[in-house]
């Protein structure tokens, strides 16, 4: 018998209407690009799996959480994937948190999360089970 | 095979061999080098996530959470519990799952003193326990000395800060839901760094909506130690169109630090608060959210270096003390807001980090995010977005920070889709870390 | 022993009035209890459905969130949301009206949000956003699908021993969807699959008369998934 898929109906990532640009917390004045690009390009990238580790606290654990406001993302085609997230860093449309969430991102960034989700298994929730009790 | 013991196994198969033959459960006994032990101290948001996220990244370490508590109730929502849109059975989780799943042992016990040569920690019931590595993730511990006459057992008592989720809460909303008609509460908010930035305007929130049905001329009043706070433009925008805030009549004010708002001293047996201006203000309901600093055990443990929170080494969360020894959550002295958002993050970089250096790996660069929402009310939510870039830098915090917060929105369905996103998140946050 | 089932004539339907918006949902929770519908009732609703206009629809899209989720043009980016691409004007409408009064929930807060976006429009609104929806189409699949005789058998046939009435009946033989029954065409399958899950297990309850819940008590999930696969790979024709 299979599991029983649950019936959450519509959902993803709203996001954010317009944000304002805060530099720092406790208002710090406002960083540039450069200094922001210097920062990233100091650095290895990230890998997609650290980076889309920040993403399950809203879209589950390895991206698999159905949710009626977030999407899973995992199993996501890539090419949806990157075209859906430089979407909500140009702010094409208003979102209730993508765009604030998404601006941060590097076009590398965004194509290792794609390939990290892409390569994730397509189910609603992921269960692994580390006893081997599985359901 | 009855007879078969873990000894002999290892020496027939190797340890590896062993351990991943499952045979071996949550045995405490110490493990071989080949699979490592890695002990965990706290079983909340930043220890729970580590645990999980461990085992995701490796299957074969052994791993051990020492937590006194049988469950765990999570802070996100709680201050909807004050309101009654939420219960605390909702927000308790078990740690059911983390041990038939994910192969975690779960000692039910307190830690007590780290053996930093030994790799040994201490704990009251269960003796001394062997680590490899160990994660230190305790929250915060509540500092009562600011506030001259408040004290833990009173918070156990008539006065509940309810910081932490659980019976004080209750304690609250029952204290609110009594209060005679036209009565004042009074809510003291912390200087920062405190878990939750928002949460204490949150909660005046909660409470003064639910006022304004049950007791309409009851007053609530904030006295902060603080001269801003985040979504200060939200909250008072909500409050201005629900609560009259600003005017003669509001139902809820806030009083700055620089206008002497900081709360100095509690008169238990009058209820009355003192502020650093001088001013006793007599309340029927107080609700005093105290100091914060690093967790008891991280700060008996020397971790905290005689300071209030845990210096790390910003790549891996390491701490200063030992290389051994990683800490997160409210109680490292990061440059992050002390959420639980941020805590489940960290805990997610520290198992990626354990798990390159177990690989005999040099760890990858961290990256952190904490997207986070907040409530004025069931109809209004607000976000904030902020990333935490490690720069590499060994002066100052290690991270660059990018903050975004939601602009105000005259748009009642921008308002109210917030809130109910901020609700789906509180329940994928949960599983995120406990399913 | 075959339950007797209530058959719902579709064709019938037409449409009409004035859903009361009294039984809109309080404003906390979504606990109110949405009052079903008739098939008078909705035949009177139906009658006198607002003039949509495709381009404030397309506005309102955009804005409303509706994107977000749902995809530039309607066609849906994720395994979570519907497409709401070449829809018909009817089942949108009807859709949106059940959410705003709650009638359609799939319990336990599932649909907290869609309930919430719906409550912010009127009706006008409403009538705008199902024209646009209407007036879009979803991209056909590059690779058609080799579909099981016994699928094929279900979709056009039925399934007589079951009562269950062929799929294409009412939702067209290319899935393309007639007043009030959705097209099913290109659908998102997860979608699809659990949308039936909810009608099977009772968590949706917006379908008048059991039209469509009667249909998939005794399908099978295998049934489910295999049509949903098949209404994916179709294009509305």
């Amino acid at each position: 018998m299979k599991q029983t898929v649950i019936a959450t109906l519509l959902a993803t990532a709203f996001a954010v209407a317009a944000p304002s640009a805060i530099a720092a917390e406790g208002g710090k004045k406002k960083l540039t690009q450069e200094q922001i690009d210097k920062v990233v390009q100091s650095q290895p990238m990230p890998t997609g799996k650290m980076l889309a580790d920040n993403c399950s606290a809203c879209h589950g654990t390895l991206g698999a959480e159905f949710n009626e406001a977030m999407p899973p993302l995992a199993g996501m085609k890539k090419e949806n994937f990157i075209k859906l997230m430089k979407a909500f860093r140009a702010n094409a449309f208003p979102t209730i948190v993508m765009h604030d969430v998404a601006y941060v991102f590097t076009d590398t960034e965004i194509e290792a999360m794609a390939d990290y989700f892409a390569a994730q298994k397509a189910e609603e929730w992921t269960r692994p089970d580390f006893k081997g009790e599985g359901k | 095979m009855s007879q078969i013991t873990r000894r002999d196994l290892i020496k027939l198969f190797g340890a590896g061999a062993a351990a991943s033959t499952g045979l071996l459960g949550a045995s405490k006994q110490a493990y071989a080098k080949s699979s490592a032990h890695i002990v965990i101290v706290g079983g909340g948001i930043g220890g729970a996530a580590f645990a999980k996220y461990m085992r995701l990244a490796n299957a074969d370490v052994k791993i051990t959470m020492i937590e006194p508590n049988p469950q765990y109730t999570f802070c996100p929502g709680s201050n909807e519990i004050l309101s009654g849109h939420e219960t605390l059975e909702n927000l308790t989780v078990n740690y059911n799952t983390l041990k038939s799943r994910f192969n975690i042992d779960v000692v039910q016990d307190i830690a007590t003193e780290i053996n930093y040569e030994g790799h040994q920690i201490s704990t009251i019931r269960s003796g001394q326990i062997s680590y490899d590595k160990l994660v230190v993730s305790p929250g915060p511990d509540f500092d009562y000395q600011f506030v001259d006459g408040y004290d833990a057992e009173l918070a156990e008592g008539d006065f509940p800060h309810a910081w932490k989720a659980g019976p004080q809460t209750l304690k609250l909303k029952q204290q609110i839901d009594s209060m005679r008609q036209g009565g004042t509460m009074v809510i003291s908010a912390p200087s920062n760094p405190y878990r939750c930035p928002p949460a204490p305007y949150e909660r005046a929130s909660f409470i003064a909506n639910m006022l304004k049905q049950s007791n309409p001329t009851a007053k609530l009043l904030i006295l902060d130690s603080k001269t801003s706070y985040v979504f200060q433009n939200h909250f008072e925008h909500y409050w201005k169109q629900h609560h009259n805030f600003g005017q003669e009549n509001a139902r809820i004010e806030w009083v700055s630090a620089k206008k002497g708002g900081t709360v100095i001293k509690l008169d238990a047996a009058e209820k009355i608060v003192t502020t650093v201006g001088g001013e006793k203000i007599k309340a029927d309901v107080i609700n005093i959210i105290p100091e914060e600093k690093a967790g008891r055990f991280a700060i008996a443990n020397g971790l905290a270096l005689g300071k209030n929170w845990v210096p790390y080494e910003p790549k891996t969360f390491a701490s200063k003390v030992h290389p051994d020894v990683y800490v997160i959550g409210d109680t490292v002295d990061a440059p992050m807001p002390k959420t639980g958002y941020v805590a489940s993050n960290q805990a997610k970089v520290v198992a990626a980090a354990i798990n390159d250096l177990l690989a005999g790996k040099e760890p990858g660069t961290p990256f952190i995010t904490n997207n986070c929402v907040a409530m004025a009310g069931e109809d209004y939510g607000m976000t904030i977005t902020a990333t935490f870039r490690y720069t590499g830098e060994t002066k100052g915090k290690g991270f660059l920070t990018q903050v975004r917060t939601s602009k105000i929105s005259e748009n009642p369905s921008v308002n109210r889709i917030r809130a109910e996103v901020a609700k789906n998140w509180q329940r994928t946050f949960r599983k995120d870390m406990f399913s | 022993m075959i339950k007797m089932k209530k058959i719902v004539l579709f064709g019938a339907l037409s449409l009409g009035v004035a859903y009361s918006m009294s039984a809109l949902a309080s404003e906390h929770g979504h606990a109110a209890k949405a009052e079903p519908w008739t098939l008078a009732k909705w035949d009177q609703t139906a009658a006198n459905l607002p003039g949509g206009n495709a381009a404030k629809g397309e506005a309102l899209h955009k804005n409303n969130f509706c994107m977000a989720c749902h995809g530039a043009e309607g066609v849906a980016p994720s395994r979570n949301a519907p497409s709401l691409a070449g829809n018909t004007v009817e089942y949108t409408y009807k859709t949106l009206k059940d959410y705003q009064s709650t009638l359609r929930n799939e319990g336990n807060g599932k649909s907290a949000v869609m309930i919430t976006a719906a409550q912010t429009l009127s009706d006008q609104d409403i009538a705008d956003l199902a024209a646009y929806y209407a007036s879009q189409v979803i991209p056909a699949k590059p690779t058609p699908m080799t579909v099981d005789p016994a699928i094929e058998l279900l979709v056009r046939k039925g399934d007589f021993n079951r009562m269950i009435t062929p799929c294409a009946s009412c939702h067209g033989a290319h899935g393309e969807g007639k007043d009030i029954t959705p097209a099913l065409a290109g659908q998102t399958p997860e979608y699809f699959v659990r949308t039936m899950h909810a009608y099977k297990n009772g968590h949706r309850t917006n379908d008048i008369n059991e039209g469509m819940s009667q249909f998939t008590h005794d399908l099978t999930d295998a049934e489910i998934e295999a049509l949903a696969e098949y209404y994916a790979s179709l294009s509305k024709q």
